[in-house]
């Protein structure tokens, strides 16, 4: 795991890629700190981190970041080398992450002198409170952990680094908007059974695509929307305000709030950690797959 | 013609020679009912065999016969859909990671970095495999000087020609000294010379190592190999010394003479011999007749015709034993017309 740790973070530094991410996040934040904290005279530096810019561009810099992590082993064949020699898939993948993660940490640790250096400009001692600051920048690599994990998993699922990229932009903007979205869906117990059936329906679908087994995807569906009606029938309390509340459940972005408001929430880092363990484990079984077809 | 007689000569006695000093030695690998299937289509079909340790293996096939398919599965890169694999004592699905530390393996095409030099590459596979910190210098040097590309490792891959890219693959297998080294279609893409430099290297890889190596071309395999695996349509249909499977199909002697004189007197002569089976007259140049003339596997009738011919007066102007060569063999093995059952019984007369 530690040499394809160090092959992967090599890679980033002689090639373009992780200068890149570094740079476009740290600027960005920079310009950010100045137009808030400096020029607007506002002492919470950790603000910026949920500015729609800094949010965009972490999206878009986990993107472009991880878009050839798996894919580009793929093209130019080296993911034989990696089967072939004594290490498992999951080692792979963590070995990878881990580097992506190293070059967030990079990219974080820049980010560090700004409080400091705002604080030299305070008018009255402590009016920059550093803790928040810093509390809010690990919020941001925590944010960024899931979200490399989301990128490490798309790039698993495809050989071509265009689609990886596409696919999980699409994934981290939808988390982006799940809470949008929330606020459209009413409060009523209906609205959320129609729109948990219309998931499951999908769900299914997708299930019955990927496992090229259309009656077992049928059967999944049946099984799960019958359930959730029968439910429904039983207890409709249940399912007021049931689908947004699912939503803001699962939106990484709305926990990463509390960063913002000035707490250090641990729900949100076990959250974060979770989701990017889930993603991280598709990542290995997309890899696995491979090995089966 | 040519390959039999390159068998016939140089190698049959390194090849006799190295069996002798290896007979009775463990088995590395062991396949055993393997099986693999792409939807419909069957790749490999209930392939069993054995690999000793100490030799040099050819895997020959038509394209398409199931032969990187196979070796990919040895090697842990792909799974079976049945059967199993043992790797020195290891099941390659329960314990890869000890079965595939014994393996080297250089798969269709090189699996390099294009962004690194070979000598920060063969440190990565050197590290991976776990050849500890102390050795790898050493270990990454060893591997350059065999494969000849010491003077190209601070150079990127990318800016290799492919030959030097098939020779960092080659490097990539062999470093850290694995007891099996699996190489598919090592010489593919080389030039003439570079193809004669990598056989003399596998030569020398089977020295320390057992050496598995798949090809379509023929000559390839009979040059450097002391045992080879024929498959055809995912099937093994033959397995044997390469001297032995061209004895195998030279069911029955066959001669071919030039004759003078009339044909019921060549008839005559040559029928009298004992142990004739047949005998075919064509008219051929100026008088003389072509005659194939066969006889049963064990005997060599050569000094008997001369004899007949000499006392009855018939000039001999030609006479040539024919053999059949490991391209006769091959393409009989897996020509598509013959089932393959009939073709098995044939070589086990």
């Amino acid at each position: 795991m530690k040499a394809i740790y160090k092959r992967e973070l090599r890679s980033y530094f002689t090639g373009i890629m992780g200068w890149l991410f570094i740079a476009l996040v740290t600027v960005v934040f920079g310009i950010c700190v100045r137009a808030k904290n400096f020029v607007g005279q506002y002492p919470y530096v950790e603000y910026n981190f949920y500015t729609t810019a800094m949010l965009i561009t972490l999206i878009l810099g986990v993107a472009v970041l991880t878009m050839r992590c798996v894919a580009e082993e793929r093209r130019q064949k080296t993911d034989q080398l990696l089967y072939s020699l004594p290490v498992s898939t999951t080692q792979v993948i963590l070995g990878k992450y881990f580097a992506l993660m190293t070059v967030m940490a990079l990219a974080a640790v820049l980010m560090l002198p700004y409080p400091f250096i705002l604080s030299l400009y305070a008018q009255e001692a402590g009016a920059v409170n550093i803790a928040s600051a810093i509390s809010g920048i690990i919020g941001f690599v925590f944010l960024g952990a899931t979200l490399m994990a989301i990128g490490v998993f798309t790039s698993a699922v495809t050989d071509n680094q265009v689609v990886s990229a596409v696919l999980s932009f699409a994934i981290m903007i939808g988390f982006l908007l799940t809470s949008t979205i929330a606020g459209y869906i009413p409060d009523t117990a209906f609205a959320s059974l129609c729109a948990l059936e219309a998931v499951l329906v999908i769900f299914a679908v997708v299930l019955g695509l990927m496992t090229h087994n259309y009656w077992f995807g049928l059967l999944v569906g049946v099984i799960t929307c019958a359930g959730t009606m029968g439910l429904y029938t039983i207890k409709q309390t249940w399912f007021e305000s049931l689908f947004p509340r699912i939503l803001r459940a699962i939106s990484m972005f709305d926990r990463y709030n509390s960063f913002v408001y000035r707490t250090f929430d641990i729900t949100a880092i076990v959250f974060d950690i979770s989701v990017a363990a889930l993603f991280l484990f598709f990542a290995v079984q997309a890899m696995e797959k491979r090995r089966w077809s | 013609m040519a390959f039999s007689a390159m068998i016939s000569t140089g190698h049959s006695a390194r090849g006799a020679e190295f069996r002798n000093a290896t007979k009775g030695e463990e088995i590395l690998i062991e396949v055993k009912h393997l099986t693999k299937q792409y939807g419909d289509h069957i790749a490999v079909d209930d392939l069993s065999f054995t690999i000793e340790k100490g030799r040099i293996y050819g895997f020959l096939g038509p394209n398409g016969a199931g032969k990187s398919t196979t070796m990919n599965i040895i090697t842990g890169c792909l799974a079976a859909t049945s059967g199993s694999i043992t790797i020195d004592g290891h099941d390659i699905y329960q314990e890869p990671a000890a079965a595939k530390r014994c393996i080297g393996f250089l798969p269709e095409l090189p699996p390099v970095y294009q962004d690194m030099t070979p000598k920060e590459y063969l440190r990565f596979v050197g590290e991976v495999k776990g050849v500890s910190k102390a050795d790898l210098p050493a270990a990454v040097q060893k591997a350059m000087e065999q494969t000849g590309i010491v003077e190209m490792q601070d150079r990127l891959i990318r800016h290799l020609s492919k030959g030097y890219r098939q020779r960092v693959g080659i490097a990539q297998a062999i470093i850290g000294d694995p007891e099996i080294i699996i190489l598919d279609e090592p010489t593919v893409g080389l030039d003439p010379l570079q193809i004669i430099e990598v056989r003399d290297l596998i030569r020398d890889l089977g020295k320390e190592h057992t050496v598995i190596l798949s090809s379509h071309i023929l000559s390839e395999v009979s040059a450097v190999c002391d045992h080879i695996l024929i498959i055809a349509h995912g099937k093994l249909v033959a397995a044997d010394t390469p001297e032995n499977l061209s004895k195998m199909l030279q069911a029955s002697n066959v001669l071919h003479l030039n004759v003078m004189g009339t044909e019921e007197a060549v008839r005559a002569a040559l029928g009298a011999i004992e142990g004739v089976q047949s005998l075919e007259l064509k008219p051929g140049e100026q008088g003389s007749f072509d005659v194939e003339l066969s006889s049963d596997e064990s005997l060599d009738l050569r000094e008997a015709v001369f004899a007949a011919c000499a006392k009855a007066n018939l000039p001999l102007l030609n006479m040539q034993l024919e053999q059949i060569s490991l391209e006769d063999v091959f393409r009989q093995l897996t020509s598509d017309d013959a089932p393959e059952t009939e073709k098995k019984e044939e070589h086990a007369e």
